[in-house]
């Protein structure tokens, strides 16, 4: 079923808010993950392990979980659907792995700010820690991929989408109200 | 690429819908991209292959247990619950 054009335009908002805050979120991540990595201060090096902490519990994780419900939404209540073009499929596989990778990563520094933030832990061993900077990074890079497939939106769709565009055809007098619901195949 | 040029979009805004045909078969980029998403699949593996089943950070967290970390030179463990929110 497709949202009628200002509740279309209210899930984009809000799509488009979500997403472009995580990606946001992600850069500054990536500024401390740098600093974590290349600073010998343990002032620097505590202070940026609760940090990393702080912004990515509280920031990233509600955002990418938030981007990721509402491209949902987004895909399945207009005609683009979820696997109709591959551009959608693709978007939707790697914002999933984004995701999962960053629950993941998420024990990981918390575990991190937990050392960091003991105050036994000597400055030799907060130079020991290690910071995140492949996942970060990588991150940032699907970010970018998934945000220019969502701009550019490639044409292609998958026979799947075909079908269903044969079936609208077929029928011309169906409104776009009366479309059956999207069955995820 | 060998799709046909895409026609105008008859709607506007910032989230236009499709309008072109189909082609058949999936595009060249969609090659393109499975290629690459194969390729860093293999290299994922490969790593945590070659890690022992742990890469980045975790190489520092015993056996994958994010409830401990190894510092060096250091008996330190963190809290086991770790500090993710409940949920």
């Amino acid at each position: 079923m497709t949202m009628p054009p200002a509740l279309r335009r209210f899930a984009l908002t809000v799509h488009l808010i979500v997403s472009v805050g995580w990606i946001g979120a992600l850069a500054a991540y990536l500024a401390l993950d740098l600093a974590v990595t290349t600073s010998q201060s343990h002032g620097t090096l505590r202070a940026g392990y609760l940090a990393m902490e702080l912004i990515t519990l509280q920031v990233i994780v509600p955002l990418a979980v938030a981007s990721l419900l509402t491209g949902l939404v987004m895909a399945l209540g207009t005609k683009w659907g979820l696997f109709r073009h591959y551009w959608v499929i693709i978007s939707l596989l790697l914002t999933v792995f984004a995701v999962l990778v960053l629950l993941s990563e998420a024990r990981v520094v918390s575990a991190l700010a937990a050392v960091a933030g003991d105050p036994g832990t000597s400055p030799d061993d907060l130079r020991a820690l290690p910071g995140t900077l492949v996942h970060s990074m990588g991150g940032l890079v699907v970010l970018f991929v998934v945000t220019v497939l969502n701009i550019y939106k490639p044409r292609g769709m998958t026979r799947y989408g075909q079908r269903r565009l044969r079936e609208q055809r077929r029928a011309p007098t169906r409104t776009e109200d009366s479309d059956p619901p999207v069955h995820v195949s | 690429m060998a799709d046909p040029p895409r026609p105008p979009h008859s709607r506007g805004g910032a989230d236009p819908e499709p309008d072109w045909e189909p082609a058949v078969g999936a595009p060249r980029w969609v090659k393109v991209f499975g290629i690459i998403g194969i390729v860093a699949l293999a290299l994922i593996v490969v790593m945590l292959v070659v890690g022992g089943g742990a890469h980045g950070p975790r190489r520092h967290l015993p056996g994958g247990d994010t409830s401990g970390i190894e510092v060096p030179g250091s008996d330190h463990r963190p809290p086991a619950a770790g500090h993710l929110p409940a949920g």
